[in-house]
């Protein structure tokens, strides 16, 4: 569990908790509908007086994710091209990289590589050399044991 | 369990429902006086809420049956919230139902139906009110449960209501851990509720909007279940408070009929002196930029960590 804390004093009962709020969103939903049932209209949203809303002005997951590259603008490597006002074509492009895959995993995993490469010199791919691999083996292993 | 428990539980979830958006109401008259305006009515979120529920529903024509479901959903979440907060008796039925660290989830259950309920409509300010949401969320939910962890380290437990019992059957000594994690709580029920700092619930200028955005295209009864929620999640927020740092008063472990009865003043004392304490922050301090909110809810972490430093280094 998530709690630093010995298990048996966490007490969580997943099922109760999902029986308790669909028991109270059930009991809402009735009483809603049956105490207030007035018709549903459907119109047009809402659009700030800019009456041509398309989908191209909806916003996008790069902008739901917007704030957190903000906050954490210094453990991402970002490369941002906006448009001026100017523009006749304008176009945004960003290519955002993740510092830390640079700084601390690509320099261990050369280094995992490099060993592995200096390592692969064992594995000659000759039958006679892993005999002998083998044999050694024995022979070690049968003089720690006597 | 008994079967007074259990109507203990349903009495404490309905006054739950009845009292929020009383304490709303008094938040914001408070606030008025505060800023030399005359108060509204005490009783004014109730009939807002009241006038909602008899409107007749506009949404939107391209609103997913996700965008109806949600004020339900959120709504739930909260009253199962206040199911689970022992905000006038501590031998709740449920308390063994969700811990401390599952009421978070609850909150966070609330947070993203509300968000996915904005986004459902696609217009920008719905989305960018959610944006700005999950952003406090997931930036004071680290708080929280380092608040709680604090709290429950202390007492050996993450059940809120046994928590709440032990601190308050504790010889009454001032802990340094909890002073500062009090602070960090406070900020964090601002933030997460839309209080002044981090977000304005007055607000009418749609680009500060964080909370109110999300709730833009919602209207009559949807619109007042979001409402009579908001109202439930400061309430909830507001005995979470209660429960970890000022404990007393409360019926500890179905002490019977009479520890009830003193519970119930004794709730509605702590209520008003809350109401006060949140007007009087809400009036000294300016809404910062959005993003200057992160920073501040940095500051509310960073007390966590050091109420949680303060007890692990110093035992106290």
């Amino acid at each position: 569990m998530l709690a630093p804390l010995p298990e048996r004093a966490v007490s969580y009962a997943p099922l109760v908790l999902f029986a308790v709020i669909a028991g109270v969103i059930a009991v809402t939903f009735m009483v809603v509908r049956f105490v207030y049932r007035r018709p549903v209209r459907r119109a047009p949203p809402w659009d700030c007086g800019f009456a041509r809303l398309d989908p191209r002005m909806q916003d996008t997951a790069e902008g739901f994710g917007q704030p957190i590259r903000h906050i954490f603008v210094s453990f991402f490597e970002m490369e941002r091209q906006l448009p001026s006002p100017l523009d006749a074509a304008p176009r945004y492009r960003v290519v955002v990289g993740d510092r830390f895959w640079k700084a601390l995993y690509a320099p261990l995993a050369a280094l995992v590589q490099r060993a592995a490469n200096s390592v692969a010199w064992l594995q000659q791919g000759r039958i006679s050399v892993y005999l002998t691999y083998s044999f050694i083996t024995l022979v070690v292993l049968l003089a720690v044991m006597l | 369990v008994s079967a007074t428990a259990w109507l203990t539980q349903f009495l404490e979830v309905l006054a739950a429902l009845a009292l929020a958006p009383l304490f709303l109401g008094w938040v914001n008259a408070c606030r008025a006086w505060l800023q030399n305006r005359r108060a509204p009515s005490l009783l004014l979120p109730y009939r807002g809420i009241r006038k909602l529920f008899h409107k007749d529903a506009v949404i939107a024509a391209n609103a997913s049956p996700l965008f109806r479901m949600a004020p339900y959903v959120v709504f739930g979440a909260m009253v199962a919230a206040a199911a689970v907060i022992p905000s006038m008796e501590t031998g709740l039925p449920f308390r063994s139902a969700a811990d401390a660290i599952a009421l978070v989830g609850l909150l966070a259950i609330a947070r993203v139906f509300m968000s996915l309920a904005a986004m459902d409509i696609g217009t920008a300010f719905g989305t960018l009110g959610a944006r700005r949401e999950m952003m406090v969320g997931f930036l004071a939910e680290p708080a929280l449960l380092m608040i709680i962890f604090v709290a429950s380290l202390i007492s050996a437990t993450t059940a809120l209501p046994l928590i709440s019992e032990r601190l308050a059957v504790q010889a009454p000594a001032l802990y340094p851990s909890l002073a500062f994690t009090a602070v960090a709580f406070t900020m964090v029920l601002l933030a997460e509720n839309a209080r002044i700092p981090v977000d304005n619930p007055a607000t009418h200028l749609e680009l500060t909007m964080i909370h109110e955005a999300m709730l833009l295209e919602y209207s009559a009864r949807h619109l007042a279940l979001m409402e009579w929620a908001a109202a439930l999640k400061l309430f909830n927020y507001a005995c979470i408070g209660f429960a970890l740092f000022v404990p007393w008063g409360a019926s500890l472990g179905e002490a019977g009929v009479l520890a009830l009865a003193i519970s119930i003043p004794a709730l509605a004392a702590k209520l008003a002196i809350a109401g006060v304490w949140l007007a009087l922050l809400e009036t000294v301090s300016a809404k910062l930029r959005v993003f200057r909110a992160p920073e501040f809810l940095a500051t509310a972490f960073m007390f966590a960590v050091l109420g949680l430093l303060v007890h692990l280094l110093l035992g106290a």
